[in-house]
Order: C-alpha cells, then structure tokens, then sequence
C-alpha cells in the first residue's frame, strides 16, 4: 500500500490490493466518493494543530473526560428515570414483561445506534432507576443481536467482489448465527428458571453492597469517589432541565442523557481506535497461528481496547475478506468481541452507590454472565460449536450467487421480523 | 551364472533402495510443500494485520452500501426477468414451430383440397 499527502492535504491511500478497493473503484462508489481516496484514523484534536506526544496527551485526556461524561449520564438516566416513573416502573413498563418485546426493543435499539455499549448502558441506567430486571434481561440479550448488524453492513461494501463478499459475509454473519442461538438458548433458560438474574444478583451482592466483604468494600470506594466527582455534572443537568415541568423532566433528562451517552461512545471509539491501533496490532499478531482460546482472547482484547464490538467485528470483515483468514480463524476473535464488550456496562454500573449500585452491578453481570456462559456453552460443545459456522457458510454462498438472500437476511433479521414480532405479541 | 544372478539381485536392490529414497524425497517435498503453504498463508495473515489502521478506519457503517446491494439485488432481478422472457421467447417460438410443423401435418392428413381451402392467416 502506498501512501502520500495530496496537495489538499488528505492523506490518499492505494487500496489496490485491499479487498475493498475493488468496491471503491467500482463506478457506484465514485458517485459517493473519489475512488482512491480513503477515510485514515485521525483525532478530532489533530486540526487543533497538536502532533506527537502532546496531541497523545491530549487524547488520552478526552478519553477520561468522555467516560466521566459517559458514567454521569448513566447516573442521569437513572435519577430521570426515577423522576418520570415515580414508583410505577413496574406498572409502566408491564408492556415489555414479555420477553419477545423486550427482546426487539434491544434488537431495534442496538441496530439504530450502531452501538451495544449505549443499550447496555442505558439499560443499567434505568436499572437503578427502578426498571425490573426481568423486562432488562431481553433488553441486554437483544443488543447483543442489535449490535451484529454493524458488520453486516460493512460486509455489504464487498458485494461487487463475489469471492470476497462470500468470505466477508459469512464473517459477519457467523457472529449473527452465534448470537441467535445464544439468545434462543439463554432466553429460554431465563423464562424457564430465571438462572442469569439468579447468578447476576449473586455476584452482585459478593462484589456490592454492606455485606460483600473485601470486593465489595473496593467496589464501593470506588463507587463512592466517581459519585462525588460526578455529582456536580448530573445535578447541573438536572438543574438546567427544572423548568421542565414534572415527570416530563424525568423523560427530558433521559432523552439528554441518551443523546450524550450516544455521542460520548461513538467519541470515546474513534480516539480509541486512534491510541490503541498499535496495541491492537500486536495483539493479532501474537494471536496469529494460535489456538481457539488465544483467538477468543486477542477479540477480547481488541474490544476493550476500542470499546465496541461493533468496530472490532466489523475489523473481521475485511481481513477475512481478503482471504488471508478463515472463518474459522475469525469464529473464536468473533466470539471474544461479545465478551470485551461487557466492560462498557461494568464502568457505567459505578455511576451509582448504596442499593443503586448493587442492581446497576446486577445488570452489568447479566450482561457478562450471558456472554461467557454463550461462548463457553456453544463453543465447549462441538455440536453447537459448529452451527455458527455451517450456517454462516451455507447462508453466504447463497448470498454470493444471488444477493436478493444477503438483503433478506439484513432487512429481516434486523428490521423485518423484530417489528413484527413487537407487532404479534402486542395483539 | 552365479556372478550374473548376483549382479541382478544387486541391481534389484538397488532399484529397492531407490524407490525408497524417492518416497522419502516425496514425503519430504510434500512435508515442505505444506510448510512454505502455512509460512505464506502467516504471511499473509500479517501483512493483513499491519493494515489494520486502514481497516479500523472503514468499520464505520456506510448505509450507502445498502443501496449498494439493493442496486445489485435490482440488477440480478430484472437479469433473471430478462433471461425468463428470453426463454419464453424461445419456447414461443419453437412452439410455434412445432405447432405450425403439426399443422403441415394435420392440413396434409386432412387432405390437400381442404388444406388448400383453409384461408391463409
């Protein structure tokens, strides 16, 4: 690949050999954009002027900044919460007792925001607010679902190229296939037994509250400090929405916090991507040749480093794409980016302290319990180990032959059949 | 006569000892056949790893890439259309054919006065 400085100043990349160049010289791409020119990771701050190792300072700062805006939000989201519902949470919210509503609203939510950290989030926020965890619990499991569309699409820039769309696709909807039959699964156990909120509110009163011991009594430190560094910035939103008159202050300071969750994510991301790339590098490359765990733990790794599932499976799509990587080399990194993504709820579980903090911390566990039961459950299991996999191929050479499959799949997977099916269980 | 047969069992064994050597040799060519495989396919693999920054970059979701594949799906429809109507196309015609060749047939077994009669259409 070669790259140079435009006299305008972009930087301009060769993409000969990438196997999504091929997408941008086709004459579609040129309509959108000129074919050799390549969106590069940048920091918002580079326009400032800032190079080196101020410019990293200065990245690293926002990152701190923006999850400090990150956990208030969540804190915001629960006092609005609190405020729009009064003690009727339960009451209000009886129309998404059903699983399958619940369920969608995860899928729907998560394919809109392009982002699962800002459902689970959410979804911790309204937690502590006082929304039960039984109508949370679908929630969380659907943004695992929300959040594959992310990749699919990306896989979608490969369509021209039959070869490299086949590979690409079956890349990306490997991690659909895996998060469907985790969700079929584990909602039904759910349903049956209620067995992650049982293991989730466990944990949670070993890791939390007056009674958890040594974990406990860290947690709650920590707790107790972000609270007071982050108590002038919630009660500043809550004082700029007063005038909001009543429980539609709550809602206002919900909608605020959402919006800012949203952007504080996809800002946190793009530095991210910016300061760990080099990390991320040397991570693969040490994973490279390894076993299924190590692959497991490098997507992993790379998740919480950039803090989105959605950016680290997404990656997937074009390495597999060139072929360099089999899906079944790509299948366990897949499988590792469900795991790193819990940490997002995890940070935003301590926007709370006393008993607030004890079922935001359940809701977080849900949301890690359920990853690595499903990664260990289908992967330890060779005959569901396979299934992901199998049916990924089978869909993507249907897909490669005739593209109308790949557009059902998209559009019904992730819009098609969740609306109906919120539609069905309303009757 | 007993130089001659042991010449000849020298020489058997030698072309024993050969094949032997060229099986190994094969093996051995197999075994760095699969290895310089594997060293490429690494390679590969990490030339793709360094790229990574490039990649990173495009993981942002462009919807475009919807209408991308819906364009595509649109094209393969109205191919598929266009390729069924060339068929029928050709069904039409050969049955036509067949049907003008039965009516030959069924003029010539009705007799060529009645054939004749039938006005031209």
């Amino acid at each position: 690949m070669f790259t140079f400085r435009s006299p305008c100043g972009v930087t301009v990349h060769d993409m000969t050999t990438s196997p999504l160049a091929d997408e941008r010289k086709s004459p579609s791409r040129e309509e959108h954009a000129t074919s050799e020119e390549v969106a590069h990771l940048s920091s918002p701050f580079e326009r400032f002027g800032l190079t080196g190792r101020a410019l990293q300072i200065v990245n690293w700062l926002a990152v701190v900044a923006a999850v400090y805006v990150l956990i208030t939000a969540v804190g915001v989201i629960g006092s609005g919460f609190k405020i729009a519902t009064g003690d009727q949470a339960e009451t209000l919210f009886e129309f998404a007792t059903n699983p399958i509503i619940g369920l969608m609203i995860g899928v729907v939510a998560t394919a809109l925001t392009q982002s699962s950290s800002t459902t689970t989030s959410v979804t911790v926020g309204l937690v502590a607010g006082g929304l039960p965890l039984t109508v949370a619990i679908p929630i969380i499991m659907g943004a695992n679902i929300g959040t594959t569309l992310t990749n699919t699409l990306v896989s979608l820039g490969m369509v021209k190229d039959k070869d490299a769309f086949r590979r690409g696709f079956a890349a990306a909807t490997v991690h659909d296939f895996f998060n469907l039959i985790a969700v079929a699964i584990f909602l039904t156990l759910e349903m049956a037994f209620g067995l992650l909120e049982r293991l989730s509110t466990s944990l949670a009163s070993v890791s939390s509250g007056t009674d958890g011991g040594f974990v406990a009594s860290i947690f709650g430190g920590i707790g107790t400090v972000v609270e007071v560094i982050t108590e002038p910035l919630a009660d500043g939103i809550e004082a700029g929405l007063g005038w909001v008159p009543g429980m539609w202050q709550g809602i206002a300071m919900i909608v605020v916090a959402v919006a800012l969750i949203l952007m504080v994510i996809n800002f946190i991301g793009r530095l991210l991507k910016v300061l760990m790339v080099g990390r991320a590098k040397q991570v693969l490359h040490a994973a490279i040749g390894r076993n299924p765990l190590t692959g497991i733990a490098s997507g992993t790794a790379v998740t919480v480093m950039v803090q989105s599932s959605s950016t680290s499976t997404a990656l997937a799509v074009p390495l597999a794409g060139s072929g360099a990587f089999t899906l079944k080399q790509i299948y366990p990194y897949t499988l590792g980016t469900n795991i790193g993504t819990t940490v997002t709820a995890l940070i935003s579980a301590f926007a709370f302290t006393g008993p607030e903090a004890t079922i935001a911390l359940t809701a977080a566990y849900v949301h890690l319990l359920f990853n690595v039961l499903a990664v260990t459950l289908i992967y330890g299991l060779p005959f569901l180990r396979n299934l992901p996999p199998r049916g990924a191929t089978w869909l993507a050479a249907l897909a490669a032959e005739k593209k109308i499959y790949a557009a059902i799949w998209v559009l019904g997977v992730f819009v098609a059949v969740p609306l109906a099916l919120i539609l069905v269980t309303s009757l | 006569m007993t130089a001659e047969r042991k010449d000849q069992e020298e020489l058997r064994d030698m072309e024993v000892e050969l094949e032997l050597i060229l099986q190994d040799a094969e093996v051995t060519v197999a075994k760095i056949r699969e290895e310089l495989a594997q060293h490429r396919q690494l390679r590969r693999q990490r030339e793709q790893i360094e790229r990574l920054p490039e990649y990173l970059a495009q993981t942002e979701v462009r919807w475009r890439d919807m209408r991308v594949l819906l364009d595509e799906v649109r094209s393969e429809l109205s191919a598929g259309e266009q390729d069924a109507a060339e068929a029928n196309g050709a069904a039409g015609a050969s049955d036509a054919g067949a049907s003008g060749a039965d009516g030959a047939a069924e003029g010539s077994a009705e007799g060529p006065d009645e054939g004749a009669a039938r006005p031209a259409s």
